[in-house]
C-alpha cells in the first residue's frame, strides 16, 4: 500500500509509533486526473491575430475628429519610407535605411512614438497603411504592422500592389 | 558414518528430502515497497506546469503543417470565422482546397464563389444581423507580401472588410 512515514518506530515492541503514515494513494489519483485533463486543453502554439480594417471604399469605417495617416513603403529589405500626412496636408517623408528590416524597426518605432506623443487631440484618429514590396516577405510586412500596432495606430490597413 | 541420504536412491526418499530441505527455509517476502516520492513530485510538476498552459478560449485554429506563421508581439485574441491559407503552392478556405496561389489570382473564380458561398450562408444563418465580413488570413511568414495583399484585397471586394492575419505569440 502506497504510504508515507519515516520508517522508524523506535522500541516497536514496547511503544506506540507516534509516526502518521498519509495514504497517497488518492492524491496520486486527484494528480492523474488533472494531468489527464491539462494535456487535453493545453494550448501548445497560441495564435493571435493582427486585425487589418478596409480604409477606403464604401466599407470603410467614417471617422470623426482630427485624421492623421501614417503610410509606410517598404522598399525592398534595406529602407523604409514613413509618411505622415495631417488632414490630407503631408509632412516631410522620412527614410529610414538599414541592413535589414529588423535593424530597421526600432528606428521606425521611435518616429511613430515621437509623433504619436506629438498628436494633442483626444479625438484624433491615426490610420496606419502599409504598402509591400515584391522583394519583402510577409513575415516582414507583419513585423511593420505589429510595429504600427505596438505604438498605438489600431487602424492598419495593406495596400494591394501588383507584381 | 555415511549417511543414509547418500545411499538412497529411491525416487520417494529423494521427494522426502526436498520437502525437508524446504521446510527448513525461512517463508520470503515476495511484496516489495515502492518508493512514490519522486513520482508524486513529478506529478506535482507536470500539473503546475501544465496549469501555465491553460487556456478557456473556446476558439482553435488548426495551424497548417506547412505553413510557419511570423511572430507579434501586440496580437489580439483570435475571433471564431472562416479560415483562408495561403501559401506558396495552394490555397485552402475553410479546408478546401482551392488551387494554386499564382494560377488563383489569374482567375480568381473559386475564391470568389467560395467567399459568395460563405456569405451567402451566413446571411441565410443570421437574417436580422448585418454581415460583418470578418475572415482569418494564414499565410507562411517567407511568401511574398505582394502575393498576400492581393488576397486581402480580393476578400475585402467580395465584401469581407476586416482580415485578421493569424501570427504567432512573440511574447513567448
Amino acid at each position: 500500500m502506497a504510504s508515507a512515514g519515516t520508517g522508524s518506530s523506535g522500541f516497536s515492541g514496547r511503544r506506540k509509533s507516534l509516526d502518521a503514515e498519509v495514504n497517497l494513494v488518492p492524491f496520486i489519483d486527484l494528480l492523474s486526473m488533472c494531468i489527464c485533463f491539462l494535456l487535453m486543453t493545453a494550448i501548445w502554439a497560441e495564435v493571435n491575430v493582427i486585425s487589418l480594417k478596409q480604409l477606403l471604399g464604401t466599407e470603410a469605417v467614417e471617422t470623426q475628429g482630427k485624421n492623421f495617416e501614417v503610410t509606410i513603403r517598404l522598399n525592398g529589405q534595406n529602407s523604409i519610407i514613413l509618411d505622415i500626412s495631417e488632414q490630407g496636408k503631408k509632412l516631410n517623408p522620412i527614410q529610414i535605411q538599414g541592413e535589414t528590416m529588423q535593424a530597421m524597426l526600432p528606428q521606425l518605432s521611435q518616429h511613430l512614438t515621437t509623433f504619436m506623443s506629438g498628436i494633442a487631440a483626444a479625438d484624433a484618429v491615426v490610420t496606419g497603411r502599409v504598402v509591400p514590396d515584391v522583394a519583402v516577405p510577409y513575415g516582414e510586412l507583419v513585423s511593420v504592422l505589429d510595429t504600427l500596432r505596438g505604438n498605438g495606430v489600431t487602424q492598419l490597413g495593406v495596400v494591394p500592389v501588383r507584381e | 558414518m555415511i549417511h543414509n541420504k547418500s545411499c538412497t536412491t529411491n525416487t520417494f526418499y529423494r521427494h522426502l528430502d526436498q520437502q525437508r530441505n524446504k521446510a527448513g527455509k525461512a517463508k520470503r517476502v515476495l511484496v516489495a515497497g515502492l518508493m512514490l516520492t519522486s513520482m508524486v513530485d513529478m506529478f506535482s510538476l507536470l500539473v503546475i506546469f501544465l496549469l501555465q498552459s491553460f487556456s478557456s478560449n473556446p476558439v482553435q485554429i488548426n495551424l497548417h503543417n506547412k505553413i510557419t506563421l511570423p511572430a507579434a508581439v501586440s496580437g489580439a485574441e483570435i475571433k471564431d470565422t472562416s479560415v483562408l491559407i495561403v501559401s506558396d503552392e495552394d490555397v485552402i478556405l475553410d479546408q478546401k482546397l482551392l488551387g494554386n496561389a499564382k494560377d488563383l489570382l489569374k482567375q480568381p473564380q473559386p475564391l470568389l464563389e467560395a467567399l459568395g458561398e460563405i456569405k451567402s450562408l451566413w446571411m441565410k444563418a443570421h437574417p436580422s444581423e448585418p454581415f460583418k465580413g470578418e475572415i482569418n488570413l494564414q499565410a507562411d511568414r517567407a511568401v511574398s507580401s505582394v502575393l498576400v495583399s492581393r488576397f486581402i484585397d480580393i476578400s475585402m471586394s467580395q465584401g469581407f472588410p476586416s482580415i485578421h492575419l493569424a501570427v504567432a505569440d512573440g511574447n513567448k
